[in-house]
């Protein structure tokens, strides 16, 4: 096979695998949404649809019964909150009575969210769109809706649909296999990666009366909860007829408070402990990725880590030395003493020199994460405005350590543009820690973080506080930065041509 | 080629068997046929994947439940299955809200025909012969061999649909919801042994298929066991042969019944059309129309639905470019939308043309007051809108879209409510 044909199907491998840099928004909206939201107040959210399939190699695919269920109470219960926090009325209202005694309205739903796929289709047609350019948008789902608003008394209809898969161990053992033999084959010019579980998330909108959609988000990720947390960080907030402000706000009500995130906490350990307790390398290795700022220590996460480092250690085989090196640096990021003299073990005892290497450097990430740890994950037992990656968006941003501050940043920017409560956040973050002293390298490149962070945003509100840095700074990369991210943020509000 | 099925149920039930199916311990092969695993297993879970489709179908509301449309489909099954041994599973059909001409066979025993499919045959023999051929598909359990068979091929394509959100599985649809050649030849055949001892006219039964050879590909669901036209034309040639060879002496005898059918047509031609429309699909609402306009219970509806058509052109040119594009087996194409939109308003002028026409063979067809009240305001026209609208409202049960028309009666220029 030629180079550049094997060039050629890496590139394509790249690209069905790998994902855009681009900063583009996922997040559409009606072009006139204002004078839409004056109009709403009342919300019901229709039955999510949610299907999660278990792919076999066989062929005889299941569905997860029980995490379909769980997770259509999960992003119910989501979806119910975020509305909420944002400012609307929830529409409490039994269709699956409903439905199971009118077949005539079940078929309404189902017309809607029909209309729904063909407006899609109109949402989502062309190129990929900057968050400025979001609110361009003018299509409907029809009247159709109009008969489930008077039937709920609502003035709006949320819709939910939840895709997902989990791939069966054996499933994931030949992608590994066709992994392998890809690399191979592009004589290693190619990796294909393989998810073992993914998911995708769309919610909409619609106004009951008029049916325009007025807003939709859709997330694509892991599955869980966490792309609805996502996709729903953008809905918009209720703006009161009175006085065209969020509603929430003009009537100087609190945001709502949330139940403790520890809840979602339990439930993120589990998931954790079932990753590493399993037999494949590639679960446990996408686990890691997860637990980096998640501010957990929870020995039911990393005691299958160190068992498993334990066992192995002392004399691994050079394939297996890159995964252990992997394990330990996991340890470290437990940030929890109980591991201490296991990682002291393997750092003095192992004969592998790069696993000696990795878990010394863990004795380092042990030490740091004790003290980040606790700061990542404080409050989480308290009831409070914020959903567990939120939370923890928050303390990142609230912290003292520019190194946590920056990785907040970071969050904002990839996870909550359009999140107005963190953005406020980071804004605060962003006043307090310029005018401190800054005196190196990690502090100057995390206030840098926060202005790309609310410059990315679209949002004017934050262009006074850049162009105030921009004339104020006595630090001449944040002066220059800050003028480079007004003029960002002034463009991508601009409106589009 | 996009499905134009605003309802993709035969996409639903490939995902549902495809997350939803199960194993048999060991492909089936077509020498299969008749001799299949005595492990009752792979039998009961695949009849478990298939009621909870039918659950789902029940849940979106799909499924038709008008007594007389039920109660007629119902009496040809009873006639089919009159001599039916014991031993085979009962019969239950269903009429789906579907304007797209399939019907399907589960191996539960449930049959669904679709709406679009009941609208375009002409005859009780001609809906008799489709539903024979779907009833030898549950009797010879067609579903569990050719599931053992295709199982194989399901994984990738079902984690690209999830991924796309997927029930456009057209892929597994191919394999699970479709049958092989020779299971459909065959249930061609036994079929037209159980419509000819149920005294059906024999010559009907090709005719049905000649029916469907006749459709445009864009009336049909991808996958449905009409939608090859070549394969079809072989079937029509192999049923007539089959006519000729074993019921020569039959020919000119049997049931027919076009006029006790013609009710039925009617009703669900119009539903057809009202889906097709839903689905912003005019120009297949219209063709729907155009095939069978003289059915319909009142004359003024066919004027009413050729405003319908009209005002959505003009009202999603977009759509309606796709549609063409669509008919026309094309990519979509800015030529079409282009064209489209430059008609909007003679779109609109045309709505409401049929809409007065409508109304002048019946003035009180109160949902052509609502079309030409929205035409009218849609070309600005608020005064001459508002009585028409307003006379929409005006009957004794609020329609369902009455806060919608009300908020726009209120938004009205002009005039003050």
């Amino acid at each position: 096979m030629k180079r550049r044909t094997l060039l050629t199907i890496a590139a394509t491998a790249a690209w069905l695998t790998g994902c855009s840099s681009l900063q583009t928004t996922t997040t559409r909206e009606h072009e006139d949404l204002e004078s839409h939201l004056l109009k709403v107040e009342r919300v019901v959210i229709a039955p999510p649809e949610v299907s999660i399939a278990l792919i076999k190699v066989s062929g005889d695919n299941e569905r997860i019964a029980s995490l379909e269920h769980s997770t259509r109470q999960g992003i119910l219960n989501l979806a119910r909150r975020d509305l909420r926090v944002a400012g609307y009325e929830v529409v409490e209202f039994d269709f699956a009575k409903a439905i199971a005694e009118d077949e005539d309205f079940a078929f309404t739903i189902t017309q809607v969210r029909d209309a729904f796929d063909m407006a899609r289709q109109e949402l989502r047609a062309g190129r990929e769109l900057s968050a400025a350019q979001k609110r361009a948008f003018n299509a409907s789902v029809g009247s159709a809706v109009n008969a489930v608003s008077a039937r709920t008394d609502a003035d709006a209809v949320l819709l939910l649909r939840y895709a997902g898969f989990r791939k069966s161990e054996g499933m994931v053992t030949r992608d590994v296999a066709s992994s392998v033999a890809f690399a191979i084959l592009t004589m290693g010019q190619g990796l294909l990666v393989h998810n073992t579980s993914g998911a995708q998330i769309e919610a909409a909108l619609i106004d009951g009366v008029t049916g325009d959609v007025l807003w939709t988000d859709s997330r694509a990720g892991s599955l869980d909860a966490s792309i609805a947390t996502a996709a729903m960080s953008t809905l918009p907030r209720d703006i009161d007829p009175q006085g065209a402000v969020p509603a929430a706000v003009a009537a100087g009500a609190p945001v709502p408070v949330l139940e403790p995130a520890s809840g979602e906490l339990q439930t993120e350990i589990s998931n954790y402990r079932e990753a590493f307790s399993g037999e494949l390398f590639e679960v446990k290795f996408n686990a890691m990725q997860n637990l980096t700022w998640s501010g957990i220590s929870d020995p039911a996460v990393f005691d299958p880590v160190e068992a498993e480092l334990l066992r192995d250690y002392a004399s691994p085989s050079p394939g297996r030395t890159g995964e252990l090196s992997h394990l330990a640096k996991a340890l470290g990021l437990s940030g929890n003493d109980k591991y201490r003299a296991t990682l002291e073990t393997v750092a003095r005892d192992t004969k592998a020199y790069r696993l000696a290497k990795y878990s010394r450097e863990a004795l380092t990430m042990l030490d740091q994460h004790a003290a980040w740890n606790p700061v990542i994950l404080a409050g989480v037992d308290q009831p409070g405005p914020w959903r567990l990656d939120e939370l923890r968006t928050y303390n990142l941003l609230m912290a003292e350590d520019p190194e946590l501050i920056r990785v907040g940043a970071k969050n904002v920017y990839a996870r909550y543009l359009h999140h107005r409560r963190l953005l406020e956040v980071t804004l605060q973050s962003l006043q307090h820690n310029q005018a401190r002293d800054l005196d190196n390298d990690v502090q100057v490149d995390a206030v840098n973080w926060l202005m790309k962070a609310l410059a990315n945003s679209g949002d004017m509100h934050y262009h006074p506080a850049l162009l105030q840095i921009a004339a104020e700074s006595q630090d001449r990369s944040i002066a220059s930065h800050a003028r480079r991210y007004a003029e960002l943020l002034a463009g991508l509000a601009a409106p589009r041509q | 080629m996009p499905s134009p099925c605003p309802m993709p149920i035969a996409a639903l039930v490939a995902a549902l068997l495809a997350i939803g199916a199960c194993s048999a311990p060991a492909p089936a092969t077509p020498d299969d046929r008749g001799s299949l695993p005595a492990d009752d297993g792979p039998r009961l879970r695949i009849e478990a994947a298939a009621d909870a489709l039918h659950q789902t179908l029940r849940r979106r509301g799909l499924l038709l439940r008008d007594p007389a449309v039920n109660a007629e489909v119902g009496s040809v099954v009873s006639r089919l299955t009159a001599a039916a041994s014991a031993d085979n599973p009962p019969i239950r059909p269903y009429v789906l809200k579907n304007p797209m001409v399939n019907a399907m066979a589960l191996p539960n025993g449930n049959i669904y025909l679709n709406s679009g499919l009941i609208a375009t045959l002409e005859n009780e023999a001609q809906l008799a012969a489709i539903i024979a051929h779907e009833i030898n598909h549950v009797w010879s359990e067609d579903s569990l061999q050719e599931h053992a068979r295709a199982k194989d091929t399901i994984t990738a394509a079902n984690i690209a649909d999830i991924l796309l959100l997927g029930l456009a599985n057209v892929g597994a649809q191919a394999t699970l919801a479709g049958y092989s050649r020779e299971q459909e030849e065959a249930a061609d055949l036994a079929g037209l042994r159980l419509f000819a001892a149920a005294g059906y006219e024999v010559s009907e039964f090709a005719n049905a298929y000649a029916l469907m050879a006749e459709l445009p590909e864009y009336a049909m669901d991808k996958g449905s066991i009409f939608s090859s036209h070549p394969e079809q034309w072989r079937r029509v040639a192999y049923l007539r042969a089959a006519v000729d060879r074993d019921y020569a002496g039959a020919v000119g005898q049997g049931t027919v019944n076009s006029s006790a059918y013609a009710p039925l047509r009617s009703q669900l031609l119009e539903l057809s059309i009202q889906l097709r429309l839903q689905a912003r699909l005019p120009a297949m609402a219209l063709d729907t129309l155009e095939r069978g306009e003289p059915l319909l219970s009142n004359p003024a509806l066919g004027a009413y639905y050729r405003g319908e058509a009209s005002r959505a052109m003009a009202d999603h040119p977009r759509e309606a470019a796709r549609e063409r594009s669509l008919i026309a087996h094309g990519r979509v194409s800015d030529r079409y939308e282009a064209a489209l939109s430059a008609q909007v308003p003679a779109h609109y002028d045309e709505a409401i043309a049929s809409y007065r026409q409508a109304l002048a063979l019946d003035p009180d067809l109160l949902v052509a007051h609502r079309g030409l009240g929205l035409a009218l305001h849609a070309r600005g026209r608020d005064a001459e809108a508002r009585p028409h609208l307003s006379r929409y409202l005006d009957q004794p049960a609020p329609p369902d879209d009455a806060r919608y028309i009300q908020r726009l009666l209120n938004n009205l220029s002009g005039t003050t409510p």
